[in-house]
């Protein structure tokens, strides 16, 4: 247990111990307790940063699973830096302004703080893990966390939903992942991703490597909201703002992303990756914006903008991946800058939505609304509040002097290479990056300006609103404060933060073309009149009027689909098994068992029968068979016509009887073929068993005509000659398999061998004597039984009598 | 091979000690129906077989020409049955004094145990049906052991006569393999098949075989019986039917089928492999409509069935580890539901969906543990339900071709089924007050808060039930299991050596 696990497993081990605090110690309010936690852990991971950062990793092993090849390895490098750092302090931040937000009288405060410690814990272990089998544990558990954080107001029914659909979809993205890890394990014959990445070569010309890249982009894709899985996230913000802040923007979704790099130097490079990767980055890119634009709930609308934006990063990993074509040289060089740029924005989306998160938190905190179309004029009564909102969405929008325009400024570098790029391609399709994401920055940039003016500026309704708005206290200032003033640091800074842990991270995503101490590009605002920022102004310029003239044109949105959205899809589909469940309960689970017998012996039909038919099984040797002559045939036909009298009967002792005729004709036969006894016994159990059946049958209701379809009967009627086809082929080959020798070497030796005359009797007390005696025991048995049931019967007899 | 020596009689200890005291159960005074010392008996004699056949564990022996083999495979499953009728007795204490025939309730599962102990030993094909006929004969009474339960005679009675039809298709295909081979030693029958090569007699067997086993572990199509038995009887014994017997028939699956079916492994394996899908598809489909939570454990144990016979129709060491995995998993599951199950009944009148309604306010701890085991039994890590799943998928992953496809449905399951176990979780901890399943016929589905708190104070004597202590039994080892699986994973691993046969 290095101290590295340790890290994983303290907010495990808290998580157990914050129900007693909350019991016991009810004055103070719990987050005070749980808060060092993240923090201690967040100056322990720090410490590590000059040791990444000069080394390139740190890797820890315990034993786990040895037997499956399974062990807890831990592996820092810059990447899982990054985010541990990221998941750590904003940990902290989130816990330090949960204290302000929730209610420590009215909350349920342990389930919240028990459910941030398993979710902290847990991605934490997903991020650290270097076994992939370990990281998919992890990652199951961040669903699991993340479904009861989006349910802790589980009095909303909107909560309960969303908080389903992301369990569904994530899990169900995480079994896929799962799928394309034990893929990439086959493959491999390894589960530890520094070893997969040193196989790379074995596992690109391996024909499963497009599944498990299918498989495991799915998980991510899942995980990150990209489309056409988005729709979890939105219906997610029903979770209490500081979770929103924490889960759905800065932390949980961003493992996919996580996945995505990590696993890009054992896929990228080639054409199939690329495609995926970046277009679907693509794709949700423009259409997480656009939609934002529309919403009029602030949480909804920072939650497409966090659609928007991972899907960004997304893209951007996958233009970096192209790196991986060219290998080492000049070709490659500026890919890596895509990269570079990826995990810039990922950290830079990380301080400013959660600032515009927790801004949100305290516009719906203070006011009692979240919707845009009741709130107006906050400027003046919570100016602080204002001024961190304007940071947060100006830095999104891509403005100076905010990180989010270095980042942004890359992101263009990034797409108008694309337009020129001459593989996968893209000399066709290529042109159509720098066209969609530009449009789709015009539309962030909307929405970060309907963001903040509608609500800050414009007309102040205090009638519309629940409370009276006043500034927020300091608690909860202080979070979105910090990651405001690193929005602003970032930005004159950026290169403190490239050396320290954006090239870590590059040597961590493309091992082999980016070394510790190799140049990487410098990050500057300023590099003359570039395309780039003529894009920016155009941005800006676009934005602006469509902002000023929104009111007119957003009538557009009506004009969309609404009964074809993905959403439907998801609920119809839900709605749609259920019927199929439904359909197929009432169509076979009937409850008779007559009815389960058909299923039964279809069964038995189509294997016995298969078998016999397609194996060549059915084998008639007529050879040791006698002569058949008249009494045998008329005999048959007798029986024939009694079983056809069983058949159609109306009535029960018909057919009972009918049976009885069937049995005293199985007696006949024996007769005929010389065998009194059996005969004997064939006759005395027929009789029996035909007096009894009419005795019971006496107490049994009449028989009824059954009413069932024509299909129903003709299906019985196929089965049934099914079954007499299969037992009569069965019987024959049966005869016809000869493979031992015939047991007729007892009657031949029995009066050598047991001095006996009567060779019945040789058998059953000489050759097979110890067979007869446990035919006895069961006689003893059931005769005992019988005792029981007779005495059973009297003293109930009796106890009736004397009441 | 040797006759019996007084020295080999110590590795039927267990088993004796079971029978004995079984017959002593049985006989003790009826007179004090509080009595607790049946349940002591009882208890005393399970513990006692369980440290006896701990004891044995690393040794090996065959005994009584071959009928009876001693190896970590059969000392596993023997210790794995021992301790699910350790976790049954002591969940249905409070059951046992409830009804008229608690002895023999006792009696009975001891009975039936001793049967399911015998199963991993058996080494000849009579022992094994014996073995496995003890455990059914003596199972057959259990659904009507409450006579108070009406329902429990439609259940008893489809359980016999189902019981009794598979008992016939099995000694029919067993006779076959017996015609084909001349003998009953499977390990003789193993060289005997491989020596007579491709007979399609075997062929047969195999249908007759498969279709019998198939009823005792309800895969489909002979699962119909399962969701009706499981509904009618009383809980403790559905639970004692689900968890625990229904396994053993999975025992003398893996055992009869790898030892007799070696030269039509392909043709095994379709069959298996089709009829696992059928099963898990089937299962979870239908699981997903019930609102009578006895009922939808019924079905999802179905679909589990399925995924242990993916285990089985891969046929790979790993794979029969997972089988065996699973098998350990599911029974705890199984088990620890149903016991929680019964507590939620007792406290609320019934098992519907309706009745889990904001169960974590009227009983957080049963809430918790129930919890728990639905997670596990989706096969959300880091419980021992994933893991057997996860060793079965890594197999199927490790032989490749078409077994991918098998791995891949099983998956697809274990997603579907989630939909219907999260609903029961949404139901416990999110639904306050009965919204959405307002079944106007039953009056306990609309739950204000206010009646709660005041149900609470009435409830907080049943807290300490013997049903919870069951649950909680098995939350714990499954979480602990769940947590550090190797060790019950390198024992499954090599108990798996010992039967399969190459």
């Amino acid at each position: 247990m290095s101290l590295l696990h340790w890290v994983i497993f303290t907010p495990f081990l808290f998580a157990f111990i914050v129900p007693f605090i909350y019991k016991y110690i009810r004055p103070i309010h719990t987050g005070w307790f749980v808060l060092p936690i993240p923090a201690a852990l967040f100056i322990l991971v720090a410490k590590h940063i000059p040791q990444v950062a000069t080394q390139g990793q740190l890797r820890e092993t315990i034993a786990w699973i040895p037997s499956l090849g399974i062990n807890f390895a831990i592996n820092l490098d810059g990447l899982s830096l990054i985010f541990g750092l990221l998941i750590l302090g904003i940990g902290a931040l989130v816990v330090l302004y949960s204290i302000y937000y929730l209610s420590k009288e009215k909350e349920a405060l342990h389930n919240f703080y028990v459910y941030l410690l398993l979710f902290m814990g847990a991605m934490l272990g997903v991020v650290f893990s270097e076994n992939i089998i370990a990281l998919y544990m992890f990652w199951e558990l961040t669903s699991i966390a993340s479904f009861l954080l989006i349910a802790y107001w589980y009095q909303r029914k909107g909560s309960r939903y969303g908080a389903q659909k992301a369990l569904l979809i994530t899990f169900f993205g995480g079994l896929c992942m799962l799928a394309g890890f034990l893929f990439l394990g086959k493959i491999t014959g390894t589960y530890l991703i520094s070893e997969i990445i040193l196989q790379v070569g074995q596992v690109k010309g391996h024909p499963g490597f497009l599944p498990a890249m299918v498989l495991i982009l799915l998980g991510a894709f899942t995980k990150s909201a990209q489309f056409p899985f988005h729709i979890w996230l939105p219906d997610a913000m029903e979770a209490p703002t500081p979770i929103s802040a924490y889960l759905h923007s800065a932390t949980m979704v961003k493992a996919g992303i996580y996945i995505i790099a990590r696993f890009t130097p054992v896929f990228g490079g080639g054409q199939q990756w690329f495609w995926l990767v970046s277009g679907v980055g693509l794709i949700t890119l423009f259409w997480g914006s656009f939609s934002a634009v529309r919403q009029v709930d602030l949480k909804s609308m920072l939650a497409y903008s966090t659609i928007s934006q991972l899907g960004m990063i997304v893209c951007l990993l996958g233009l970096g991946s192209v790196a991986l074509y060219y290998g080492p040289g000049e070709g490659g060089a500026f890919y890596i800058t895509a990269i570079l740029a990826a995990v810039f924005h990922l950290i830079n989306h990380s301080t400013f939505k959660g600032c515009l998160f927790m801004v949100v938190g305290i516009i719906d905190h203070e006011t009692g609304t979240r919707d845009i179309r009741r709130l107006g004029g906050l400027m003046s009564l919570m100016p602080i509040t204002f001024t961190l909102a304007v940071i947060g969405s100006f830095s999104m929008a891509g403005l100076p002097p905010f990180n989010g325009f270095l980042s942004k400024e890359m992101f263009f570098t990034g797409i108008l290479k694309a337009a020129q790029m001459d593989i996968f391609n893209m000399q066709t399709w290529g042109i159509l990056f720098p066209i969609i994401g530009w449009l789709a920055s015009i539309f962030t940039f909307v929405y970060c300006m309907l963001l903040v003016f509608k609500s800050f500026t414009g007309k102040y309704y205090p009638e519309k609103l629940e409370k009276t708005p006043h500034e927020a206290p300091w608690g909860m200032l202080l979070p979105p404060l910090v990651l405001a003033s690193l929005v602003v640091l970032f930005f004159f800074f950026p290169n403190v933060l490239a050396n320290y842990l954006l090239q870590p991270a590059l040597v961590a995503i493309l091992p082999g073309l980016v070394g510790l101490s190799s140049e990487i590009e410098i990050i500057a605002p300023w590099h003359g009149w570039t395309p780039e920022l003529i894009m920016t102004l155009g941005v800006i310029g676009i934005g602006i009027g469509l902002f000023l003239t929104f009111r007119s044109w957003s009538k557009l949105y009506t004009y969309l689909p609404q009964r074809f959205t993905l959403n439907i899809l998801y609920d119809q589909l839900l709605i749609k098994t259920e019927d199929i469940s439904r359909k197929m309960t009432k169509g076979y689970m009937s409850g008779f068992i007559r009815d389960y017998l058909l299923y039964i012996f279809s069964f038995l039909v189509v294997t016995v029968g298969g078998a016999l038919l397609f194996l060549d099984s059915f084998v008639y040797d007529p050879t040791g068979n006698s002569t058949i002559n008249s009494y045998e045939i008329v005999l048959a036909i007798i029986m024939l016509g009694a079983a056809l009298m069983v058949l159609f009967a109306q009535d029960r002792v018909v057919a009972i009887i009918g049976l009885g005729t069937m049995g005293y004709v199985v007696a006949m036969f024996f007769v005929v073929f010389r065998a009194p006894d059996l005969a004997l016994t064939q006759l005395v159990v027929e009789t029996v068993t035909t007096v009894m059946f009419l005795l019971c049958f006496y107490f049994l209701p009449r028989l009824e005509k059954e009413k069932v379809s024509s299909s129903f009967q003709a299906i019985r009627v196929v089965i049934s000659m099914g079954v007499g086809v299969v037992v009569t082929a069965l019987a024959l080959s049966a005869q016809g398999n000869r493979l031992f020798e015939p047991i007729s070497w007892f009657f031949e030796n029995s009066y050598e061998l047991a001095g006996a005359n009567n060779i019945v009797n040789a058998i059953l007390v000489d050759f097979r004597g110890f067979d007869t005696m446990l035919e006895i025991l069961v006689f003893c048995i059931a005769g005992l039984g019988v005792y029981t049931l007779i005495k059973l019967g009297l003293t109930r007899r009796k106890q009736d009598e004397s009441k | 091979m040797e006759t019996l020596t007084l020295q080999d009689l110590q590795f039927f200890l267990p088993e004796v000690i079971l029978i004995t005291f079984a017959f002593v159960v049985l006989f003790i005074s009826n007179k004090n129906k509080s009595s607790l010392l049946p349940f002591h008996l009882a208890m005393g004699a399970l513990l006692g077989a369980l440290i006896f056949t701990i004891t044995q564990l690393g040794s090996e022996a065959i005994l009584n020409f071959g009928t009876v083999e001693i190896n970590t495979f059969s000392l596993l499953l023997k210790i794995v049955f021992i301790i699910f009728s350790i976790i049954t007795v002591w969940g249905s204490k409070d059951f046992a004094i409830s009804i008229s025939f608690g002895k023999e309730y006792y009696g009975l599962i001891l009975f039936a145990t001793v049967g399911l102990t015998m199963l991993g030993s058996a080494g000849d094909l009579i022992t094994l049906f014996i073995a496995f006929e003890l455990t059914s004969i003596s199972t057959y009474a259990l659904p009507l052991i409450d006579r108070s339960n009406e329902r429990g005679r439609e259940a008893a009675l489809k359980y016999f006569l189902n019981g009794a039809f598979a008992t016939g298709l099995v000694l029919f295909g067993l006779s076959l393999v017996y015609g084909l081979t001349g003998t009953v030693l499977l390990k003789e029958i193993v060289p005997i098949i491989a020596e007579i090569g491709y007979e399609p007699m075997i062929v047969v067997a195999l249908a007759f075989l498969v279709a019998g086993f198939g009823y005792k572990m309800a895969i489909v199509p002979f699962h119909l019986w399962a969701p009706d038995v499981y509904e009618g009887s009383p809980t403790p014994v559905t639970s004692f039917l689900a968890g625990v017997t229904k396994k053993g028939a999975f025992v003398v699956s893996l055992k009869i089928l790898l030892a007799t079916l070696i030269v039509i492994k392909i043709q095994v394996s379709i069959l298996l492999g089709t009829l696992a899908i059928l099963t898990m598809t089937v299962g979870n489909v239908v699981a997903l409509m019930q609102k009578n939570t006895k009922r939808m454990l019924a079905y999802s144990s179905i679909a589990h069935a399925g995924n242990i016979l993916v285990g089985l129709a891969i046929i790979t060491e790993l794979s029969v580890a997972g089988s065996i995995l699973h098998i350990i998993a599911h029974g705890l599951m199984t088990i620890g539901i149903f016991f929680g199950i019964l507590y939620v009944s007792k406290i609320r009148g019934g098992y519907d969906l309706g009745d889990f309604i904001g169960l974590r306010w009227v009983a957080p701890w049963t809430a918790f543990g129930l919890l728990i085991i639905l997670l596990s039994l989706a096969g959300v890590p880091p419980f021992i339900g994933f893991w057997g799943k996860m060793v079965i998928v890594v197999s199927a992953f490790e032989l490749g071709n078409w077994y991918m496809f098998l791995a891949l449905a099983l998956v697809l399951n274990s997603a579907l089924s989630l939909v219907y176990y999260a609903r029961v979780i949404r139901v416990m901890y999110m639904d306050n007050k009965g919204v959405e399943f307002n079944m106007a016929t039953k009056q306990n589905t609309v739950i204000e808060t206010r009646e709660i708190t005041a149900a609470t104070k009435e409830i907080g004597k049943l807290r300490t039930s013997s049903y919870n202590i069951a649950l909680y039994v098995c939350v714990l080892l499954i979480t602990v299991t769940g947590l550090f699986p190797e060790q019950l994973v390198a024992i499954s691993r090599e108990a798996a050596r010992f039967i399969i046969p190459w």
